[in-house]
């Protein structure tokens, strides 16, 4: 178990518009500055990690690690290149092309905010969230603090997004970037949050029907779900608009949610990871 | 903490299938790239390329993993695997097998998506599903440093005892958008990858994928003895493109630091020497603040494997270690005049080497910094 004292949090998270609408005033009114030729996947991150540092009341260290996680990465700016070359023979330009490496968001970040620690980009099949904390755990500079985000993007036209992954035409979408500062010496977090992984569907049931507050992630396959709804406290469960399968950062979503609030109660999730069972997370004040 | 030993290895680079193929290529080099046309584009770009000469009669990137994976993991027991994470690190994912996809419904008068459900982790739960490795998975991208990450992580993991073995991988397949994308930044060679030289023109990328079991227990044949010391990884954020003198020295010397190893047991340093101008410069110039005036003999081996992006990480690791246990450092291929800004002159033939410890840079686009020690134990 991994445990992740969070000082602050910040997000951008919106419904896409039918078409890409300029997203530099948000950019402007969050602080970020100096900033040129960048896609909207790292404007999102900018966006959602600034308003994040701006609730810290002390700066990042320099050496302060960015961890980004992503389901799908820089999936608008892949398609465009892909398209650009093979349907329009078209070659790419060269900042789309530098940008469209999806560690790019981190060194962004990392310029906006003056850091130099570790700057890393993971992904995983199921549970990137997981997987970046997990891989934060590992940090080879055994760093105190963090900066810990996600960012999910849509590929315009929108049906063109829904036909990617699957959905139907008129299932929502979201594009969003999640942004968790963390301290493990802070005596005063915002919250604490507490990471582990079970295999056994029988303790992750006992676990979740504990929950005062709870939520599942849309991913979990429709058995395990069904499993755990039936366990658990009907009138705990967490439920907004953002949780559904076109938000690759639901989980995410819930946590930043949870945080926004001056009190609330604690908040217990369950995330797939196919490979080992559940990811389990619960967020306390 | 324990030690962490390169345990086993796959790879399937230019120089054909297996380490064996990657020594005898680097004792006497004679690259010989492809040219490189992308004929979906409307002007004529062409460079110069370094591809596995492996015909892959099914998919292609499948087809190199497996043979990669395979090979790393057949001396492994198939009991060990069971708990195994998979490292990846990449900088493409399996945008080639995107591109492969895409490419029949071009013709089509109905609207074609070229990435149906993407999910950059996809990879690697596929391969893990294919050799029944069950433990966690991660994916990294952190540009032309994503497998020396990879390594670096991987490595830390059996170090806190959170497993025993750990499979890293590193793939860089052949696509058109690695090669158009360097080609639009007129990074690509002219003809041929120089690094160091005065009249370096630019990197040829190579295709390749690396495959290594680490393991908390000793190596096998040509990677017997050899232990990941440590390394470090940093975010140079002046720049996205142009590495910075000052952060590569930094990240060398942490490197050093972590390690517990002093620049005077470096024994010799293989550059991530790509052969672009901006590059070299400032590695050699990195080097100097690093190591002062006494440098080690360096090397840079992607003349002959090619620039492997997100894969060198890992590929020119496993190239270093089997050429190490062969005894001896590869030469610079291509070099021929020195530089005088650089004040650095590669190794311009084979030379004995018989150190203790190596140290192996790997810089990424996005300031992704990577250094790391190997040491050589037997």
């Amino acid at each position: 178990m991994t445990q992740w004292r969070i000082t602050a949090a910040g997000a951008i998270q919106r419904p896409p518009p039918d078409d890409p609408d300029d997203l530099r005033p948000l950019m402007r009114s969050a602080g970020v500055t100096g900033v040129r030729r960048v896609n909207r996947y790292i404007q999102l991150a900018l966006i959602g990690a600034r308003r994040c540092a701006a609730q810290l009341v002390d700066p990042l260290p320099a050496n302060c690690p960015v961890y980004v996680a992503s389901e799908q990465g820089n999936v608008a700016g892949a398609v465009d290149l892909v398209q650009g070359i093979m349907l329009r023979g078209e070659p790419p330009r060269p900042f789309t092309f530098i940008n469209v490496s999806s560690n790019m968001a981190g060194f962004y970040i990392a310029a906006q905010l003056g850091l130099t620690g570790h700057n890393m980009t993971v992904s995983r099949r199921y549970g990137h969230l997981g997987a970046m904390l997990e891989l934060a755990a590992l940090d080879p500079a055994a760093p105190r603090q963090w900066l810990l985000g996600t960012v999910a993007e849509c590929v315009w036209p929108l049906l063109a997004h829904r036909i990617c992954l699957g959905l139907a035409a008129d299932a929502p979408l979201v594009e969003s970037s999640y942004w968790f500062a963390v301290d493990n010496d802070a005596s005063q977090p915002r919250a604490t949050l507490t990471y582990e992984v079970n295999p056994h569907l029988p303790a992750v049931r006992d676990w979740l029907a504990q929950a005062s507050s709870w939520a599942l992630d849309p991913a979990l396959d429709a058995a395990d779900h069904d499993a755990l709804v039936a366990s658990a406290n009907p009138d705990a469960r967490l439920t907004t608009p953002h949780c559904h399968r076109g938000n690759p950062d639901t989980v995410a979503h819930l946590l930043y949610t949870a945080l926004q609030g001056d009190a609330f109660a604690p908040l217990r999730l369950v995330g797939r990871d196919p490979s080992r069972g559940y990811q389990l997370i619960e967020l306390s004040p | 903490m324990g030690d962490v030993y390169l345990h086993s290895a796959g790879v399937v680079s230019a120089a054909g299938r297996g380490l064996g193929a990657a020594v005898a290529a680097l004792r006497n080099p004679a690259p010989r790239p492809v040219r490189i046309r992308i004929r979906e584009l409307q002007v004529d770009m062409s460079a110069p390329y370094l591809p596995v000469p492996v015909a892959t009669e099914r998919k292609r990137l499948e087809a190199l993993l497996d043979i990669a994976v395979g090979d790393a993991l057949a001396a492994t027991d198939p009991a060990v695997r069971g708990a195994m994470p998979v490292f990846i690190g990449s900088s493409s994912f399996d945008i080639s097998a995107r591109e492969d996809a895409y490419e029949p419904g071009l013709a089509s008068t109905q609207p074609v998506i070229p990435f149906l459900n993407p999910n950059n982790g996809l990879m690697a739960e596929q391969v893990a599903t294919r050799f029944g490795v069950q433990g966690p998975q991660f994916t990294i991208n952190t540009a032309c440093s994503s497998a020396a990450n990879a390594l670096l992580y991987a490595a830390q993991m059996i170090r806190r005892g959170d497993c025993r073995h750990a499979l890293v991988i590193g793939s860089e397949v052949g696509n058109r958008v690695s090669q158009a994308g360097f080609q639009a930044l007129m990074l690509a060679a002219d003809s041929a990858c120089r690094p160091f030289d005065i009249n370096r023109s630019g990197l040829v990328l190579g295709e390749a994928v690396a495959a290594v079991v680490l393991s908390a227990e000793p190596g096998v044949g040509e990677l017997a003895g050899f232990v990941l010391r440590g390394g470090a990884t940093a975010c140079d954020p002046a720049s996205a493109t142009n590495a910075g003198p000052v952060a590569l020295a930094g990240v060398m010397s942490a490197a050093l630091a972590q390690a517990g190893v002093s620049g005077d047991a470096i024994g010799a340093v293989k550059a991530h020497g790509t052969g672009t101008p901006s590059n070299d410069t400032a590695e050699a110039h990195g080097l100097r603040a690093c190591f002062g005036h006494s440098l080690p003999p360096i090397t840079s081996i992607k003349p002959v494997l090619g620039h492997t992006l997100g894969a060198c990480g890992l590929l020119e690791t496993l190239a270093m270690a089997a050429c190490w246990t062969a005894g001896f450092l590869p030469p610079t291929a291509g070099f021929e005049q020195p530089d005088p800004d650089l004040k650095l002159i590669p190794a311009r033939t084979a030379m004995t080497l018989d150190a203790d410890y190596m140290l192996l840079n790997y810089f990424g686009f996005g300031g992704n910094n990577s250094s790391l020690v190997l040491a050589r134990t037997a």
